[in-house]
Formats: C-alpha cells, structure tokens, sequence
C-alpha cells in the first residue's frame, strides 16, 4: 500500500506523543519480532535517539515492510485496550482511520482490523490477506444437485440464464455479508468469511440462498424442473494462498467439500461444530442435529413445504 | 418495429420523443418539415407521425389544407412554442394528438393513450411499475391487489423487547418490508402501527404480489435474527385480495371508504392464521403455475371464497 509523506508525519507524531520509546519498540516488535531501533538508524547501541527521530525512523521502516496497516491496527488496539494492563489513550488515532478510508480501507470493529472497502473494490484477500499466513476462515460450499441433468433437459439459452442467476443470487448473499467468492465452476462454487461474526454471516448467507432459490423455483425459474441445491459451511485455520490447488490442501477446505458431498441432502444447509458453537441461542436453534453415525456434529436447516 | 416520424429540425426533438423508442421499441426517424408531403406516401400505413407547426400562419394553412387531401391514420402536432391558437382546427382535419408547449417530453403512458384512442393496433408491452406510479391519480379507482401484512402478537414482542426498540423495530420492519415492495413493483399505502397495507399495480403482471408476499414470508426467521436481532422468529398474517380501489396519497386515506380495504382487513386480521398467504378467490387466477398444487380452499368468509398457500416450514 502506498504511504503517503504527510500521512507518515501524521503517524510518527501520533506515536511520538503519546509514548515512550520503550513502548514504541515493544510495539514494532509485535510485528516485527527484534526489531532493533539503533541498527535500523545506523547508530551504536549507546548513542541516544531523539523520541521524534525514533518515530519517524519505526514509521519508515514499517512502511518498508508493507505493514502500515497492521501497524495502525495495533495503535487502535491499544487505544481500545491499553497495553500491559495500562490505560494507554493515543490521541489522534483516529486521524489515521479516516486517512486509511481515504485510502479505501473501512475498519471491522469485530475483528479490530482492516479491510478493503466493499464499495470500492471485492478481492479475493479483502485486500489484506498474505499468501502463506495462517487465517480463522469460515468457508461455504454451494453445489447445485444433479447439474448434468438439468443440462441435458433444458435448452443451452435457459440453462445458462439459470445458471446465471444463480450466480448472481450466490454472489448477492455472500458479498453484502463481507464474504468473498473464492471460485466458482458453473454449477457451484466456494465462498469464504474472514471479516465481522464470520460463522454468524455464513450463516445468514446460507439461509438466504436456499430462501431466495425457493422462491426462485417458484416464481422465476425457467427450467422444466426446479433447481436443488446442497450448501455446508465450516470453519477453521487455514493458509491463505491465492492458488486454488494450495488452499484445497487445507484441512478447512477438505472437509467442507465432504461435509457438502457426503453427508448434505439436497435443499440442505449443513454446518459443523465449529460453526454451530459460534451461533448464539435463537440462530442455533433453526438447525437440527443430522442424526446419523458418521456425521457426528453436524446439523441441519431446510425448508419444507407443510404436508 | 413500428416506425416513429417526427418532422421537425429542433435538435431537441430526439429527447423528446426519445422515451418512445427506448421503452416501446419504436425506430425513431427525424425529417425537414419540407418533406413532409412527399414522404407521407411512402411511409408505412402504421407509423406514427408528429409535425412541429410551422411558424408562419400561411405555411400552418398550407399545411393542415394538404394533410386533409392526404390523409395519414395516425398522425399529431407538435407545438413547443404554443402558436396554435385553436388545436381542434386540427383534430377536425385528422390529427389524433396535440403535443403543447408545456410538455418536456413525450411520457410512454400518454402515448399508449393516443394509440389507444386512435385506434392504433400496435402492442403495447406491459410497463414497468414505476410509470404507472409515476401516472397514478388521486380519487381514481384501480384494479389493485392489495397484500396486508399483520404481525401476530405484537404485544407480546414489545413485552419481550421494550416499548423503546419495539418502536425501532416497527419502523425498521416498515422500511425493510416497503424496500421488498419496491423491488417487486409494490408501495406501501397504509401504515396502521402494526398492520401494512401494500398497493400492486393493475395489470398483466399479478405474480410480483405473490412474490412479494412469499418472499417476506419464507425470509421472516432470517430478518428476525439478522435484521432485528429478535430471541425468535416474526410470526405474521399475510392476507390478499384483489379489486377496485380508489387511490390516495399514503398518509391521506383517513376517510377512504372501500369495500376492498375493509375485506383485506378483516380477512388478515380475523380470518388468517399465522405464516400462511390468504388470498380470495379474485386472485385465483392469478397464482403462479407452480404454486397452484400448493394452494388450499379455506371456505368462506364474509361472502368470499379463500384459499390458502401451504406453510414453509424450517
């Protein structure tokens, strides 16, 4: 990310006034284990450095490291939290969240981070993943049921219309809940959450395809039959990558693509423990255990027409 | 594609008429009001044609004089600086409409209207909401269907949640439900503190009410939890029913009397029961083809067949 001069005064002044040079290094070295202030300035260890000096020098080299925004994460941190037990007010924090907005970032209080702002522009990294660092993800795989029969039946014009649609639908419901579309292959496709209650807005997300698919089928659909779909969301560590082949590696990923194609009915949504212990009380009681033996923690939400 | 023939040299002239050929798919042509006499032969016996009154007294005489020797089915004045004195001169001649100087622009409604009167056999594909939103008129009875939504209980969710958010969440709960309503061609018309009338427009198009209802119906436990941060799932009386209903403004129907809005009440809020769509029989043939094995009779009330959409239960 790019830094502005003025921006980087900004940021050295807010540290220079509000802290020690003991606690701006123990604040670097969050993110920059044994940071070490006096090689960095190309000085001895016992030559004193001016308190504006180090802030300017910590800045610099934060920006260096393309971890600003991390930086300014930490600093909101500690104006929340304190640091050590201590109160620790920063003032004029808040000038550099209104400078990163500029900058097309909006701030999740959730998750206490940055993320890219949705209006401006959706990647697949918020805009702030790294390839290779670790994640609490919360990944949803959607797969419309029978999709090669529905091919076969219908004409190529109608099927691709639906299929679009679809899309759309899938798109629409993840993306206004700060998830991400990570692929998509015509007929289904991966959405992850990192950003706010990540198991909570999978969840909703969920819930409102397979609402708004009913009433697709009902209202809209084109085909000759209506349209199923198989939806599972679970949650956990996982290395980011950009590369599809890397993240189909991780565990996370492993098991929703079998908790959707081996244990999920069609019209289902099915969500594992990690998911269903994060929801709060009224959300969790819309799914209902799945009840067979190997599926041990899985539960269910569906839609069913009164008999 | 149905040809529109303006004879006009004001540039503006393609603005004006512009909304013709976006939304009816009419091709737009542009002439000299010269060439009249000689294209009108040549022109298809259904195309459409304005002609901008010349300035000159003479020339409008000319003019009209020649029109009347050749006559064309369909064709109107366009006058945007007022210099017909007396339009009907011209109506007496054969021209079907009059466009004066204080129109800015051609509205595909009014120009439905003229085909119509005219006797024009071009379709006329179904509009959009808005315009007939946008055309609508006070005191004037309508086709309307009409979808009332009734929260059940609603006392018992101000007990559980205070009179203070109770408020937030009725008005929230309006504005959701009237967006729904928008998106599917809808207003809301009376706001009754716990009971929403909403307005569908008359029309080919019956199945947006449905939609409407069905949708806000299937999503209700979703909008309980996501919108309002509710302990449990809205429960709601969903009635429908279509019929004439004379039109006011929201906020001014105080002391309308209709016939249709006392039978949409009483049914939603006596006869319905929870999450379920009630409609009456003016409405049965407008179902969707795919939810008529979904529907229900529930007998009668107050004189009136009922039919009920099956429950969607999660």
């Amino acid at each position: 990310m790019q830094v502005s001069g003025s921006q980087a005064n900004i940021t050295a002044r807010v540290l220079y006034e509000s802290m020690s040079q003991d606690v701006m290094i123990r604040v670097v070295r969050q993110l920059w284990p044994g940071y070490d202030l006096h090689h960095q300035c190309g000085v001895r260890d016992i030559i004193p450095i001016p308190l504006q000096d180090a802030a300017k020098q910590i800045v610099r080299d934060i920006i260096s490291q393309d971890l600003y925004v991390d930086f300014v994460e930490i600093l909101l941190k500690i104006d929340q939290d304190g640091i050590m037990g201590r109160h620790y007010p920063i003032p004029r924090v808040s000038e550099l969240v209104k400078l990163l907005r500029e900058k097309g970032f909006v701030y999740d209080r959730v998750n206490n981070s940055f993320l890219e702002d949705p209006r401006l522009r959706r990647t697949q990294n918020w805009g702030r993943l790294k390839a290779g660092t670790e994640y609490n993800l919360a990944l949803l795989r959607v797969d419309l049921v029978a999709n090669s029969k529905v091919v076969r039946k219908n004409e190529q014009e109608l099927v691709e219309k639906t299929f679009e649609d679809i899309r759309n639908m899938v798109r629409n419901a993840v993306e206004k809940r700060l998830g991400r579309i990570w692929s998509w292959e015509g007929d289904g496709g991966l959405a992850a959450f990192y950003y706010g209650h990540r198991q909570v807005l999978g969840v909703y997300s969920a819930l409102e395809i397979l609402q708004k698919l009913w009433s697709y089928n009902f209202f809209t659909c084109p085909l000759k039959d209506s349209l199923e779909m198989r939806l599972a969301l679970h949650s956990g560590y996982m290395r980011f990558s950009f590369e599809e082949d890397e993240l189909r590696k991780s565990d996370v990923f492993r098991n929703v693509v079998q908790i959707e194609s081996h244990h999920t009915p069609a019209n289902h949504l099915v969500i594992s423990s990690q998911i269903e212990t994060s929801l709060d009380r009224p959300l969790a009681s819309l799914f209902h255990p799945l009840g067979t033996t190997d599926a041990l923690g899985l539960s269910t939400y569906a839609l069913e027409v009164e008999p | 594609m149905k040809i529109l023939q303006v004879y006009s040299q004001r540039p503006e002239a393609r603005v004006f008429f512009a909304p013709i050929g976006r939304l009816l798919d009419w091709e737009f042509k542009q002439s000299a009001l010269a060439h009249v006499i000689q294209d009108i032969k040549s022109l298809p016996s259904d195309a459409f044609i304005y002609l901008e009154i010349p300035q000159d007294p003479v020339e409008q005489k000319k003019l009209k004089k020649s029109l009347e020797k050749q006559p064309h089915g369909y064709w109107g004045l366009w006058d945007p600086e007022g210099l017909v004195e007396d339009p009907s001169l011209w109506f007496f001649a054969g021209a079907v409409d009059y466009l004066g100087p204080r129109l800015t622009c051609l509205s595909v409604p009014r120009f439905q209207k003229v085909l119509d009167w005219a006797g024009h056999e071009a379709e006329v594909p179904e509009l959009p909401a808005e315009y007939f939103w946008e055309e609508v008129i006070d005191n004037r009875e309508y086709d309307f269907t009409l979808v009332l939504l009734q929260l059940d209980e609603p006392e018992l969710i101000k007990k559980k949640i205070g009179e203070l958010r109770f408020t937030a969440f009725l008005r929230d709960w309006k504005i959701l439900t009237e967006r729904l309503a928008r998106d599917k061609g809808g207003r809301l018309w009376m706001d009754a503190s716990t009971a929403t009338l909403f307005l569908f427009p008359p029309g080919k198009d019956r199945i947006s009410a449905f939609y409407f209802a069905f949708q806000v119906l299937i999503q209700r436990d979703l909008m309980s939890m996501e919108n309002f941060q509710l302990q449990s799932p809205l429960n709601m009386k969903i009635a429908m029913h279509r019929g004439l209903t004379p039109y006011r403004k929201p906020g001014d129907t105080g002391t309308l009397v209709a016939d249709s809005v006392n039978s949409i009440f009483h049914l939603g809020q006596k006869f319905a029961q929870s999450n379920a769509i009630y409609f009456t029989s003016t409405l049965l043939e407008d179902v969707p083809p795919n939810l008529i094995e979904l529907t229900r009779s529930e007998g009668q009330y107050e004189g009136r067949q009922i039919y009920r959409l099956c429950r969607i239960l999660s």
